[in-house]
């Protein structure tokens, strides 16, 4: 009899337990649609990233899944946050403005390099259904790939491999997303670019993204520019009077 | 006494050694800039012992011996142990910005790394204090300890690889724990634990030796993530740790055209310091591929080698050696590739040598272990007596690399190559049609082109140049910016193949002479095109306005002032913060920050240290009215000591070529000859108070004749033997040292005399002051000048003066 007890009352509290433990959880994942919610406003929109896909795959992609542990409650923090190899995963803004400048809608293809913790291809995969990405850091690339795989985005195709000379038998692409600085534009990359498509690249240090340069390939003709993701004009304009 | 003269003079050189490794350390694991943090770490130790001195003052001197001897054993495990457990810490700098709470990790980073110099520090005051009637030997013997521990610690960088360094610097420490046990012998068996500790941590060091960890952000950490890099060799100097990386996976085209789309040859990346600086061919990656060296000729800086044959060429900076496989191209008569780190020119020059281009060259390769500046000052055809050698075509390749260019962590470091009279004796040393190139990262926005082409245009007009804006021509791709001088105005078929380079490549022209807006800004398209407008603006006569106004500090760079990658203004900053906030910190100068974040540190530490004292020595029965003329004192002898050896080391570097022989001249002169001026002084109350007030005042009127007459001597002296200007460079700090070298041990013998619990502080107030100063003198030149230093320095001996009533 004091054993039945004793093993109804721990069969009891194991219930108790994985009920609050999980209402914890659900919580949790409801503080962080919230958190989810005021970066889209507060940090995305705010800065002026207008592309409605854009804005929803960011309130849709659970953020603090793709960082580290010890990194979760910063998970929606404005800045860039360490994921190992020398790698971060990027500012929430800086990411938006990426996947905004790729200009992407339903039915286009897209190739990613550098993958990361696969953040920004599950930005990608709310937006596209082909999404392909190339990581080189063989840790970073398998542990993207079942987190990928884990949460749902199964139609993100990942490798692990040099990311330099792109994936040539799903070319051409819509869209070409470089993650890390580069000191050149891959040609390879460049040449696997579809007429009309674009092509993404930060420059600066992974925790100060200065700069994205945009490639564009028009009517078999190259072209590039900056894109500054402050706004200098009136500090520039000012001072000269 | 001469066994703890003989401690005192080893315990200094170790300090001062270490402070060099732990510079060059932190350069490799982190970046250079944190090397300015350890100057203030090493001196904080020292304040924060004359500190714990005034505290504890007769308690340790009651057990004197012990005290000693575990200091000297607490010291030496230290060096090792610290920083075994620093390097333990998840020390992320840049994270900071993000995540202000991860400041407390990185004082927990430093704090490690300051106990060394506490410990060392510790030892030596314990001497003073309890010696102090025999302070001029012991300071003197503090002081060539140093100098000689300065020498010794750049000597051993050549031989010994940086991780093995701070064992090699803990085995000399052995010295003080022998000497510090030996003179007790007869009394050793309390000490035992002592002996103990000490083989236990040579047998712990002989079996784990310390791993330097490589930050996980720098290039040379990142290249290794790559599945089959591999370091393939190291070779180890004081100008930086040279790491080779081989990998299939390698490819550097700085700026690559975007219309080049054949493959990069195989490459071997060179790293300095666990950072890029260039990649090497080896000889298989252009063995019978002619074109294989094709993609050098797709960047902004292959301009200059299409413009026409040069016949002679001077590459000034051969790094890894690609631009002189970008010149070899043009197949030039003599070509000269002057490098100013041997360590690195020697691997270079054995990769180059094998690979097929060079083979084949026939003309004269010249690679020369020499700084432009000086290699240019003092180059003389050989057969033509003393008139100056002359090239076509003069070539500074891209400084820096992608990543530190990006981030603008050597905006602190003095550049004497990219300033008007450097530019201005390159174009002296052109010959009638020559040209000289110049290639340069691009920052957004914009800020260290147009500097480059501020320096430049008045580098022309120091020249004798009337109208610059035919002399100039600029280009550049999405990353990179080439500019080229000439000291005749260009003409129109140059300036037709100019136009067709950048058609080729898809390269953007910045500024031709005659150059219309809509030629601008077509391949490469920047938000707002304001290169076009800005590059006019400076070659008009509205230079000056233009330049004050501009939002960053791209006033032309000049020996009075050679920062050339300082671009913050104070005057824009409020502005700058207000208007783009946090999504402005990536446009932050890191060294700049760094060095104003260690001074707030230092300020807040140092006055929370001193403080401390003053309200423990007021309780036994001092009154605070007894502090402030010695502080007075002592802080102004301290603070005029360091902003003058840190002024020094900065104008010397223009007249020994290089920082590092600047840094060894004047360490070494100054601690030797100020320990030459501490031994001349009488023992017991130092020298007689007139004479010390005739000290401070002569210190005062050289620091102002110094001021006037340095840059005048090295421009009369620049032609000479490097071996002669650094016998002349310590020869002339001499008399100042000299000088220098009395006011602190005289006043501290006058105190021990007088009020000798106020000897520790007096040590520490004087610790505090170094720290400060070191690097309020950064800050001062920075911001004004080298003559402020200068000024302030001789100023603070006058406070010294006028404070000087120690009765």
């Amino acid at each position: 009899m004091k054993a039945f007890l004793s093993v109804l009352a721990l069969a009891f509290s194991a219930v108790a337990f994985l009920n609050l433990a999980a209402r914890n959880a659900l919580q949790t994942e409801e503080q962080f649609a919230r958190q989810r919610r005021a970066m889209v406003k507060e940090q995305i929109a705010a800065r002026g990233i207008k592309d409605s896909a854009t804005l929803r795959a960011m309130e849709a992609v659970p953020r603090h899944d793709f960082v580290p542990e010890s990194y979760r409650k910063h998970a929606y923090d404005d800045g860039p946050l360490p994921i190992g190899y020398g790698q971060t995963i990027s500012q929430p803004y800086i990411v938006a403005l990426m996947t905004e400048l790729a200009g992407l809608s339903k039915g286009k293809k897209a190739l990613e390099i550098g993958t990361g913790s696969g953040y920004q291809a599950a930005v990608l995969a709310h937006i596209i259904d082909s999404v392909y990405t190339i990581e080189i850091v063989t840790e970073l690339g398998e542990s993207a790939r079942e987190r990928l795989a884990r949460l749902g985005y199964q139609k993100v195709k990942t490798k692990i491999g040099d990311g330099y000379f792109g994936w040539e038998e799903h070319a051409p692409f819509d869209a070409i997303i470089v993650t890390a600085a580069a000191e050149h534009i891959p040609p390879p990359l460049i040449k696997q670019l579809k007429d009309g498509g674009r092509m993404v690249i930060p420059v600066g240090h992974p925790y100060f993204t200065q700069n994205l340069v945009l490639v564009e390939k028009k009517g078999g003709k190259v072209t590039s520019r900056d894109i500054i993701p402050v706004r200098f004009v009136p500090l520039t304009g000012g001072p000269r009077n | 006494m001469n066994f703890l003269t003989l401690a005192v003079g080893i315990l200094s050189a170790c300090i001062l050694a270490f402070q060099l490794v732990l510079m060059q350390l932190l350069s490799i694991s982190h970046w250079y800039h944190f090397a300015y943090m350890v100057i203030s770490i090493a001196l904080l130790g020292f304040g924060a012992s004359g500190t714990l001195l005034a505290l504890t003052r007769d308690w340790l001197l009651h057990r004197f011996d012990a005290a000693l001897a575990w200091c000297c054993v607490a010291f030496m495990v230290s060096i090792v142990l610290c920083l075994y457990l620093a390097q333990q810490f998840d020390f992320i700098p840049f994270l900071v910005v993000w995540q202000p709470s991860k400041a407390w990790s990185m004082l927990g980073y430093l704090f490690l790394l300051f106990i060394p110099f506490f410990l060392g520090a510790l030892a030596i005051g314990l001497v003073f204090t309890k010696h102090t009637s025999e302070i001029s030997r012991l300071y003197f013997a503090n002081l060539l300890g140093s100098a000689l521990g300065g020498v010794g610690g750049l000597v051993i960088m050549w031989w010994i690889f940086p991780q093995d360094l701070p064992r090699a610097i803990a085995f000399a420490g052995l010295a003080t724990v022998v000497l510090s046990l030996w003179r007790v012998r007869r009394r050793l068996k309390p000490l035992l634990p002592a002996v103990a500790v000490t083989v236990l941590f040579h047998i712990w060091q002989f079996l784990s030796p310390l791993s330097l960890r490589v930050s996980e952000y720098k290039s040379l950490s990142k290249t290794m993530n790559l599945p089959d890099a591999r370091i393939v060799r190291e070779k180890a100097s004081p100008n930086g740790f040279i790491q080779l990386v081989e990998s299939n996976l390698l490819r550097y085209a700085p700026g690559l055209s975007l219309n080049y789309s054949r493959p990069i040859p195989r490459q071997v990346g060179v790293f300095k310091n666990a950072e890029w600086i260039g990649a090497a061919i080896p000889p298989e990656g252009t063995l019978g591929k002619r074109d294989a060296t094709e993609y050098l000729q797709y960047s902004t800086s292959a301009l200059p080698y299409h413009l026409g044959k040069h016949d002679s060429i001077c590459i000034i900076g051969v790094g890894a050696g690609t631009e002189v496989l970008t010149a070899l191209a043009s197949s030039p008569e003599v070509l000269v590739g002057l490098e100013v780190d041997p360590a690195l020119l020697s691997i270079s020059k054995e990769y180059l040598e094998r690979t097929e281009p060079v083979r084949e060259y026939s003309g004269r390769l010249n690679l020369i272990a020499r700084e432009g500046r000086g290699f240019l000052t003092r180059q003389t055809n050989g057969g033509q007596g003393r008139s100056a050698a002359k090239f076509d075509l003069i070539v500074i390749p891209l400084l820096e690399s992608f990543s530190t260019g990006a981030t603008g962590i050597y905006g602190i470091q003095e550049n004497y190559l990219f300033t008007v009279e450097s530019f201005s004796l390159m174009l002296s040393r052109l010959k009638q049609d020559g040209m000289l190139a110049v290639s340069e990262w691009i920052k957004v926005p914009e800020r260290s082109v147009l500097k480059l082409i501020a320096t430049l245009v008045e580098a022309l007009q120091a020249s004798g140049v009337q109208d610059p804006s035919q002399h100039l021509s600029a280009i550049r791709s999405w990353g990179t910016a080439t500019l080229l001088v000439k000291r005749t105005p260009w003409n129109a078929a140059e300036l037709a193949r100019i136009r067709q380079f950048c058609q080729e490549r898809a390269f953007d022209v910045m500024y031709l002479p005659g150059i219309k807006e809509e030629e601008t800004n077509w391949f490469h398209q920047i938000q707002q095109p304001r290169y076009f407008e800005s590059i006019s603006a400076i070659l008009s006569p509205d230079r000056t306005e233009f330049i004050s106004g501009y939002p960053f500090d791209i006033t032309a760079s000049t020996d009075r002032h050679p920062y050339f990658g300082h671009f913050l203004r104070w005057k824009n900053l409020p502005r700058f913060i207000q208007q783009v906030g946090r999504e402005g910190v990536p446009f932050l100068e890191w060294g700049y920050v760094v060095i104003l974040a260690t001074f707030v540190q230092v300020i807040v530490v140092s006055f929370v240290l001193i403080l401390l004292p003053l309200i423990f020595l007021k309780r036994k029965g001092l009154e605070l009215t007894a502090f402030w003329k010695p502080a007075l004192y002592f802080g102004g002898v301290g603070v005029g000591y360091m902003l003058l050896e840190i002024v020094f080391i900065q104008k010397f570097t223009l007249f020994l070529n290089h920082p590092l022989y600047s840094v060894s001249a004047v360490v070494t002169g100054m601690l030797l000859f100020s320990g030459v001026g501490s031994l001349s002084i009488r023992a017991g109350k130092g020298v007689p108070l007139q004479t010390l007030r005739w000290i401070l005042i002569g210190i005062f009127l050289m620091c102002i004749l110094y001021m006037v007459v340095l840059p005048a001597v090295f421009r009369g002296l620049a032609h000479l033997p490097d071996f002669l200007r650094y016998a002349i460079a310590v020869f002339l700090l001499s008399p100042i040292a000299f000088l220098m070298g009395m006011p602190f041990p005289s006043a501290l013998a006058r105190l021990n005399w007088m009020n000798a619990p106020l000897v520790p502080w007096a040590w520490g107030i004087n610790g505090f002051a170094s720290v400060v100063s070191a690097v309020l003198a950064i800050i001062v030149s920075i911001e004004h000048s080298f003559w402020l230093v200068f000024l302030l320095a001789g100023g603070c001996y006058l406070v010294a003066l006028f404070s000087r009533r120690l009765e």
